[in-house]
Parts: C-alpha cells; sequence; structure tokens
C-alpha cells in the first residue's frame, strides 16, 4: 500500500505543490509541510524530488521563485504560483476529480472485488 | 533590503552554486530544527533529516546543471532584448523628431547614394568578374595577326594566332574578333547590324555557348566551309521577333547569304554592341574587309593556363614577337603586350573613375561633418533627457549604445534611400564606362554593391555618430538637471568651437570639390569651343554602306553617292551636299601613308598623312577654308590630284606655298591642288595630324558618310537626307543620322558625364557646406539669445548684432575658404590627367570657387544674423 502511495504522489507531486502554493507564497520546506499535513503522511519519495519538480514547474512558467530575507536575516528562495500555474492547477484537477469518480465507479461496481 | 539583493543580483548575475547550496541548506535546516524541536538529539535530528529528503549530493547536481543552462540561455535573451529595447527607444526617439531624422536621411543618402552609385561603375571597371568563364584568365595580346589570302607566300610579318596558340603551356585557348558592320536582310526589316568576326577558339575562350542552338562547329570555321552565323540575344529580338523558327533561316549580310544556327545569351554581349557573330574562315579574304575600313581591326584574346601570370605571358609573346621583329616594327611596349581583358575594357578611364570615387567620398565627409552637427545640437537639447536616464540608473556604456544605435539606425535607413539613389544614377553612370566595358557589362547594383553601401553606411554612423555619443554621455548631470536654457558660458564655448571646426572642414571640403568641379567645367568649356576646324551647325551628317554585292565596282558606287548628292542638291533649302569617307570625330583617321615632296622624297622631309576620300562640295558642306581648288567629281587618271590640310602641307613644305607641288608616296605622285584648314578628325580633344583627300570617285569605299548644309531646321534637314537617299535606292539602309553637333557632343560624352558628376558633387558639398554654416550661427543666435537681448537693452543697433553674427559666420567661412584652396592646389594636379588645356592651378577657378562658396556662406549666415536682429530684449532676459 505504500508503493502505491509513493507513485501515486509521485504523479501528482507537480499538481500538489502548485496547490499548496495557491493561498501564499512559500518557500521549498513549508510546501513539504504543507504536502504532509494534507496528505497526513511524509514524501516517500524524499523531500529532496521537490526541487527538481519546482524547477520544470518554473521553466514551464507555472510558478516564479525570486529570493527574499527571512526573518532570521537567511537568503530565502520563495516560490509564488503564476497566472498560467493558476489556470493549469484549476484545469488538471477539474479533469483529475473526473478521472477519480470515474475509478471509484468503476471499483464499486459488481461484483465487488474479491 | 530585498531591493538591494535583487539589485545586485541582477547586477553580477546569480551565483547559481550557492544558491543551490543555500536552498538546500536551508531546508534540511529547518528540517533539523524541527526534529530537535520534537526532541531529538542534534546528531540523530541531523541523520533523520537527510534521510527524509533522499540523495542530497544527486538533487543538488542536478538543480546546478539546470539553473546553469537557465542562466546561460537567460543571458543571451538578455542582450537581445537590450538590443531590440535601444532599437525601438532609437524609433520612438526618431519619430519624435521627424524633421531632424528627415534632414539626416536626406543629406546621409545624398552622400551614400553618390558613393554607391560610383562603386557600381568602379565595381564593374575593377572587381565584377566579367560575364565569363574564368574571366580571371583572361587577357589580351598586342601584336598578333591573322593570315591574310593576299599576303600568303609573303614573309610572314608579325606572329599569327597560330603561333600563340601553339604555346599551349602559357595559354589554354586563343582567339581573335574584329568588329564592324553590316548591311542585315532576311530579318523583319533591312538593318545595319553590328558584326563580330570571330576565330575558331571564340566562344572557348570565353567559355560561354548558345542559349539556342549552338556556336559555329569547326566545319564553319574551315576555309571555304558552310557559312553560318550566331545572333545576339537582343538581334535575335528585334531583327527575328524573338522567333524560335529564326534558327535554320538564311540570312544576308551584305548580299552574301548565312545560315543562323544559334543565338547567345542576353548576357553575352562581348564585343561590345554586337548583333551577329560570324565565323571567320583563315586566311580570310579581301571580302572580309568589306565590314570594316580598309583593313581587319582584329583583337586577340586568350585564357590563360592555370597558374599562368600575366608576366610568364608576357615573356612568352614577347619573345614570339622578337622573332619577326626583323620584318616590322612593332612599337607596342612589351608591359602592354598583354593584359587583362577588364583592363583593356576599362582603357584611360581609370584615372577619372578614381578621381571620382575620391570626390564621392569626399562628399560623403562633408555630410557626415553635416551629420555630425546636427547629432551635436541635438545632443545639445537632449541634455536633460539623458541625465534622468543617467539618474534612473543607466551607465555610460549603456547611454553610448543607446546614442549608437540611434546613428546606426539612421545610416542604415539612409543607406536604403542612397540605393534608390543610386538605382536612378546608375543608368547615366554606364557613360562614365568606357563603352567597350558598359557593352559587356552594364554597371549595376548587385550584391556586392549593396554591401559595400550597408559598410558604408555603418562606418559613416560611427563617423559622425561616435563624437556626439560621448560627447553626450559625458552630460554634466547637475548642469543638465538644473537648468533647461543656456548653460554656462564655458560649455557653449566648447561646444561652439567643436562645432565651428566641423564648419570650417566642410566649407574647405566643399571648395575642393568645387575647384576640382570648375577645372572640369573650364576644361569641357575649352574643349567644347575648341576650333574643330569645321563649322559644324546646319549640317546634317548620315552613313552609308554599300555592299559589295549590289555595287560590285567603283563606278556603280560613284554614281549611287552622285545621285544621292546631286538630288540633295537640288533642294531648295539645302545649301551645299557631300560625301567623305569618314566623318570628323568618328575616332576614324584614315590608314597613315607616309608621303614626301617629289623634289626631296626622303627620310629627312618624309611626314605622315592620313588619307581620306572626299567628293567635291565636302569641304564646303563642312566649312573648312580651302585654298586652291575642290576636289574634281570624276578621277582624271593620267593627273592625279590630292587636297591637303594645313598640317601636312606646313610638313611638307615649311616655307613654301603648297598648292601646286607634286607630292609622293611609293611610286604614286600627286599634284596637291588644294590645303584645306585641319579638321579634328579623331577626336575633339585629339589635335588634328596632317591629312590628305583623294577624289572619292579614284576609289570608292563601301563606307561614306553624307554630309548637307542646309538653312532648313535640324529635323527638316535629316528628313530631306533620308528622302534623298531613298528616292535613289529605297533598300539602302542609312544609319546613324543626325546632326554634326551631335557628332562632336557624342564624342565627349565621357567627359561631359565625368563633369556633370563632379559638377553635381561639388554643388551638393556647397549646399552642404551652407546648411553648415547656417546650423552652427542658427545654434549660436539661440544660444546667445540672452547676450543679444541685453546688448540691445543696452542701445546696440541692428547692424552691430547682424555684425555680431556676420563676423561669426565670415570667419569660419574663410578659415574653411584659405584651408580649402591650400588643399585644391595641392590636389589638383591629380585632376591634371583628365583636364583638357588647361592648367590644374587655373586662375579663373580658383578665384571664381571661393567667391561661390563665400556668397553661398553670407547667404547661409545673413538668415540667422538677420533672426537675431529679430529678438525681444524683454523676452530674451525673462526667459532666464
Amino acid at each position: 500500500m505504500a508503493a502505491n502511495k509513493a507513485d501515486l504522489l509521485q504523479g501528482t507531486l507537480a499538481m500538489l505543490i502548485l496547490k499548496s502554493l495557491v493561498a501564499r507564497d512559500l518557500h521549498g520546506y513549508s510546501i513539504a509541510r504543507w504536502i504532509e499535513d494534507v496528505t497526513k503522511e511524509s514524501l516517500a519519495i524524499g523531500e529532496g524530488s521537490l526541487y527538481p519538480t519546482l524547477r520544470r514547474l518554473e521553466d514551464r512558467n507555472f510558478v516564479k521563485s525570486e529570493w527574499r530575507l527571512s526573518d532570521t536575516g537567511r537568503r530565502v528562495r520563495v516560490y509564488s504560483l503564476t497566472r498560467a500555474g493558476r489556470a493549469y492547477l484549476k484545469n488538471e484537477a477539474a479533469s483529475w476529480v473526473e478521472f477519480a469518480r470515474a475509478v471509484t465507479l468503476v471499483l464499486q461496481a459488481e461484483p465487488a472485488l474479491v | 533590503m530585498s531591493d538591494r539583493w535583487l539589485r545586485y543580483l541582477r547586477f553580477w548575475g546569480p551565483d547559481v552554486d550557492a544558491d543551490v547550496d543555500d536552498e538546500v541548506r536551508y531546508h534540511l535546516d529547518l528540517k533539523i530544527e524541527s526534529f530537535i524541536a520534537q526532541g531529538w538529539s542534534p546528531e540523530a535530528a541531523r541523520r533523520a533529516a537527510l534521510d527524509a529528503f533522499g540523495d542530497v549530493d544527486a538533487v543538488r547536481r542536478a538543480l546546478r546543471t539546470h539553473d546553469r543552462r537557465t542562466l546561460r540561455r537567460s543571458r543571451r535573451t538578455d542582450v537581445l532584448q537590450d538590443l531590440t529595447y535601444d532599437f525601438r527607444y532609437a524609433v520612438r526617439q526618431l519619430r519624435a523628431a521627424p524633421r531632424f531624422a528627415a534632414a539626416v536621411v536626406v543629406v546621409l543618402a545624398l552622400g551614400i547614394g553618390a558613393n554607391t552609385a560610383i562603386f557600381s561603375a568602379i565595381d564593374t571597371a575593377f572587381f565584377r568578374p566579367l560575364p565569363f568563364q574564368h574571366a580571371d584568365r583572361l587577357v589580351t595580346l598586342a601584336g598578333i595577326s591573322l593570315p591574310f589570302e593576299a599576303s600568303q607566300g609573303r614573309p610572314q610579318a608579325a606572329p599569327y594566332l597560330s603561333n600563340v596558340a601553339a604555346d599551349s603551356a602559357v595559354f589554354e585557348q586563343v582567339a581573335a574578333y574584329a568588329s564592324g558592320g553590316l548591311n542585315l536582310t532576311g530579318g523583319a526589316e533591312p538593318a545595319r547590324v553590328n558584326i563580330a568576326y570571330v576565330t575558331s577558339g571564340f566562344f572557348a575562350t570565353l567559355g560561354r555557348g548558345a542559349a539556342v542552338g549552338r556556336v559555329p562547329s569547326n566545319e564553319e570555321f574551315a576555309k571555304n566551309g558552310p557559312r553560318s552565323v550566331v545572333l545576339s540575344d537582343r538581334s535575335w529580338r528585334r531583327d527575328f521577333g524573338g522567333d524560335a523558327t529564326a534558327l535554320g533561316r538564311t540570312v544576308g549580310l551584305n548580299g552574301k547569304s548565312y545560315r543562323v544556327v544559334g543565338v547567345m545569351p542576353a548576357d553575352f554581349r562581348f564585343p561590345a554592341g554586337t548583333d551577329v557573330w560570324i565565323p571567320l574562315q583563315l586566311p580570310f579574304g579581301f571580302d572580309v574587309i568589306e565590314a570594316f575600313r580598309n583593313y581587319l581591326p582584329s583583337i586577340t584574346i586568350a585564357r590563360l593556363a592555370p597558374g599562368v601570370t600575366v608576366p610568364q605571358a608576357i615573356q612568352h609573346v614577347d619573345a614570339l614577337r622578337r622573332r619577326f621583329r626583323t620584318i616590322t616594327a612593332d612599337d607596342t611596349p612589351a608591359a602592354d603586350v598583354v593584359k587583362p581583358l577588364q583592363r583593356m575594357l576599362v582603357g584611360d578611364r581609370r584615372t577619372a573613375l578614381l578621381i571620382l570615387a575620391a570626390s564621392a567620398a569626399l562628399l560623403l565627409v562633408i555630410a557626415c561633418a553635416n551629420v555630425t552637427n546636427l547629432l551635436l545640437a541635438r545632443a545639445a537639447a537632449r541634455q536633460r533627457e539623458i541625465a534622468v536616464r543617467v539618474v534612473l540608473g543607466a551607465t555610460r556604456v549603456r547611454i553610448i549604445r543607446q546614442l549608437t544605435v540611434e546613428s546606426l539606425l539612421l545610416a542604415l535607413a539612409s543607406a536604403v534611400a542612397a540605393v534608390a539613389v543610386a538605382l536612378l544614377a546608375v543608368r547615366a553612370l554606364a557613360t562614365a564606362l568606357p563603352p567597350s566595358l558598359a557593352g559587356v557589362a552594364p554597371p549595376e547594383i548587385n550584391g556586392r554593391v549593396l554591401l559595400f553601401t550597408l559598410a558604408v553606411a555603418m562606418v559613416t554612423s560611427l563617423l559622425f555618430g561616435i563624437w556626439p555619443a560621448l560627447g553626450a554621455s559625458r552630460a554634466d548631470l547637475g548642469e543638465a538637471m538644473k537648468t533647461a536654457g543656456a548653460g554656462a558660458g564655458g560649455t557653449r564655448r566648447r561646444t561652439v568651437g567643436a562645432r565651428g571646426l566641423l564648419v570650417v572642414a566642410e566649407v574647405s571640403l566643399a571648395v575642393m570639390l568645387l575647384v576640382g568641379a570648375g577645372l572640369m567645367m573650364e576644361s569641357l568649356r575649352t574643349l567644347l569651343g575648341t576650333d574643330a576646324g569645321l563649322r559644324a551647325d546646319h549640317v546634317v551628317t548620315g552613313r552609308l554602306v554599300l555592299p559589295e554585292a549590289q555595287f560590285p565596282n567603283g563606278a556603280s558606287k560613284t554614281a549611287f553617292l552622285s545621285a544621292v548628292v546631286a538630288r540633295l542638291r537640288a533642294a531648295p533649302d539645302v545649301t551645299v551636299a557631300g560625301a567623305v569617307s569618314a566623318l570628323p570625330m568618328e575616332g576614324v583617321g584614315g590608314i597613315g601613308l607616309a608621303v614626301a615632296p617629289d623634289e626631296a622624297y626622303d627620310e629627312a622631309h618624309r611626314a605622315l598623312g592620313a588619307y581620306l576620300m572626299a567628293s567635291p562640295g565636302y569641304f564646303a558642306t563642312m566649312g573648312v577654308h580651302l585654298r586652291g581648288e575642290d576636289l574634281p567629281a570624276n578621277a582624271d587618271t593620267s593627273h592625279r590630284v590630292v587636297v591637303i590640310n594645313e598640317a601636312l602641307a606646313k610638313e611638307l613644305w615649311p616655307r613654301k606655298d603648297a598648292v601646286g607641288r607634286v607630292m609622293r608616296f611609293g611610286s604614286e605622285r600627286r599634284t596637291v591642288i588644294g590645303v584645306v584648314g585641319d579638321i579634328r578628325t579623331r577626336r575633339l580633344d585629339t589635335v588634328a595630324v596632317g591629312q590628305m583627300y583623294l577624289p572619292m570617285s579614284e576609289q570608292p569605299q563601301s563606307y561614306a558618310s553624307i554630309v548637307v548644309r542646309g538653312s532648313a531646321p535640324t529635323s527638316a534637314m535629316l528628313a530631306r537626307l533620308r528622302d534623298a537617299v531613298r528616292a535613289v535606292d529605297p533598300n539602302q539602309p542609312l544609319y546613324s543620322v543626325q546632326s554634326m553637333l551631335d557628332v562632336i557632343a557624342s564624342s565627349v560624352t565621357p567627359r561631359r558625364t565625368n563633369t556633370v558628376l563632379l559638377t553635381l558633387f561639388g554643388g551638393l558639398a556647397v549646399v552642404l557646406a551652407a546648411v553648415g554654416v547656417f546650423a552652427v550661427l542658427s545654434y549660436g543666435v539661440t544660444q546667445r539669445t540672452r547676450e543679444i537681448g541685453v546688448r540691445i537693452a543696452l542701445g546696440a543697433q541692428r547692424a552691430d548684432v547682424v555684425r555680431l553674427i556676420v563676423h561669426e559666420g565670415a570667419v569660419l567661412s574663410a578659415v574653411g575658404i584659405a584651408i580649402g584652396l591650400a588643399g585644391a592646389f595641392a590636389l589638383s594636379r591629380f585632376v591634371n590627367a583628365i583636364l583638357y588645356e588647361i592648367s590644374p592651378h587655373d586662375p579663373r577657378v580658383f578665384v571664381a570657387a571661393p567667391l561661390v562658396l563665400g556668397l553661398v556662406a553670407l547667404g547661409a549666415t545673413l538668415i540667422p544674423a538677420l533672426r537675431a536682429t529679430r529678438v525681444d530684449p524683454l523676452t530674451a532676459l525673462r526667459e532666464e
């Protein structure tokens, strides 16, 4: 079951990141924490994998980043959602929900799984 | 604080590695802290954090690679973006100042356009390969002859083409051609066409074949082989309607029939103006001469073998010549024995072309000075704008770049306009080239010319743009921000000084160009005013050719010519008419013969006389003074007579009257029955040499020109001439029908083109210099409005104010004129080669040129001076 969950997360990591940035701008660590809170699980594939995914999102212009100073005076790279990212998320989320409902219906259909 | 970071980052570019490390470390540190907060030991917390992160090094590596790539990409787009920005900004700036932009573009377009146009001629003359294969290896050979039937069996007087061809290590291909004219029948209409007799290697030497059909075969070049011709594209279209059935058709040339075997491509026009190429069958016979005047004017061309240099070829040909030198004296200097074909075609026009190029370059320099002046004025007006940009963080380099892009944009816009100017001029420029070249390869605006224009535009933009840009970028911030107006006295004087210097340079260069133009104009005037020895007004001429086939003997030719002349004389408005073998200024002086007085027939008394054939009435028609008797209409074989010109008479009998004396050449004795004035027969700028006129009826030639003098207008006289020929024989084409004045004018066409161009350049230079004077003084008046206002307030009169400004203008102009005169004096010896009978230091020109410029400059000075008098002292003072 854990392995399946990991796959699921890997495939949807980008969506989770985008979702995490809807309300506010976050740095990498906070994004990881938010995902952990929401999914009630730590990222099984390693928190490090967040960053390459963030770069890919940045390349596609879904998120942008800038350096800010933290309260403690450290340089922090903060990510925020772009207009394009917001639109993409909205679109993807809708089709994801659609897909999930279809799968759920299939799984709940008779005869039930053994 | 974050702003400082951002600025810092933008300035130096991000440090990719540090950024990645910082980001990863921050993540791990927070994670460790959170574990510690949950009560873990620091060491365990650290390990757990690393665990949760995954492969730290792999992630770091991946991020670094990615970020480096992104950075590289963004740097590239940054540069492009900046340039695009500069470009857009420049466009905006120029659109905001349309009058300034238009002034610059017009001035530069004229300057660059002149250079583009001249370069297209220079390109044709020196750079563009002729439209032949391996054109760089094509040469002409001097002193090579062709075997003549009548001289077969006699000792060979000069190397033959075949002797040269035998030297195959040096010459890959050898051929000869001779340009002449024949009457074409079998086409749309009987026409006089330019023909070229060519030897068998002709087409192979040039490496060109027919566009339609083929070039003549070896069989057709062989003695008594089938007679064939190749048509030019022009003749094919004009005389045969561009019809493919022209191939294989039989056409007549002076009554002999030839089969058309091919049509050459449109760009093959060698020798210039050729309509029909005829294979020359060697050894050639008398019949061939019909297309020419008394001899075969053959020119030998060759393609050097790969790797053979011209000096090497000269050695070979010279050695060959030496083998025959015992028989004939060939006075061609060894260095001229082999010449690149292109150089031969350019001929003596080289100097004139280079002078034109230099003049065009000077004009461009003046244009640049003018534009620099405009830019300096604009830079002064833009001080505030630039200062604002500096305050907003633009670096000096950035400002210079911005202004340079603006200059470049102006130069490019000008280049486009310049090409348009050049396109208009390029046709006229063909006349600056010798017809032998322009006919083969007319000047054109090609890739190289466009590239040249672009390069000139770039260099120009640097020339006129860099100084104002450097000056503007140095602009004193505080000063500029503080005041929109006059500025401190110190800066003003500096800029006016610099601008004054430019005006001085402009004026001096304009004087130089004007002197050059003046010298050319004086030359042309002197030349056109030269007494050619005849009165050309009210004389019309036309050429006739009497083919051997129709006029097999002298009697028939004489009869025809007499009939035409008689018919003309009968016309009411014709005063007198006659015929001659070659018109003056036609470039044909006649064949030179060594003659001597009969009583002293020896080397010491020998003189060279060019002989021409004339009918009675010819001298009267030409308005030449004749002492003694005119030539007889019908030759008396028992009493041979001749009319000679003054030059020959003076040479033969320096102290005696020539009339009635006997002149001898070879075994032939002739009594001089008359002496006529000298006519310049070759060219207007070539002094007449000894001439002798024989009665035309004695040896009528196939060639003759009819001359008519009459009181009617030229057009009526021309019609009269055409009618007379048509009335005698409607099938005789009469050609080159024109007034004698036109004949003379066309003999000076190249000189006229040079003069017109130089005059144009000189005129433009004067206008530009005047604009320069005007601009700098106007600027001065604007800058000194306050000073002038104070002066007026203190009681200065109008005249005082005018004097103040005029003084400044006069000083600038005078210094410029003085420098220009000195420069012109030093440089004018270079144009000496193309002057005609005037000194390169002709005092009239050296007085007139500065006078013209001085007056124009004064005019340009007065406008701002008068404006200064209208300064209202109250307004001027309030403005501060």
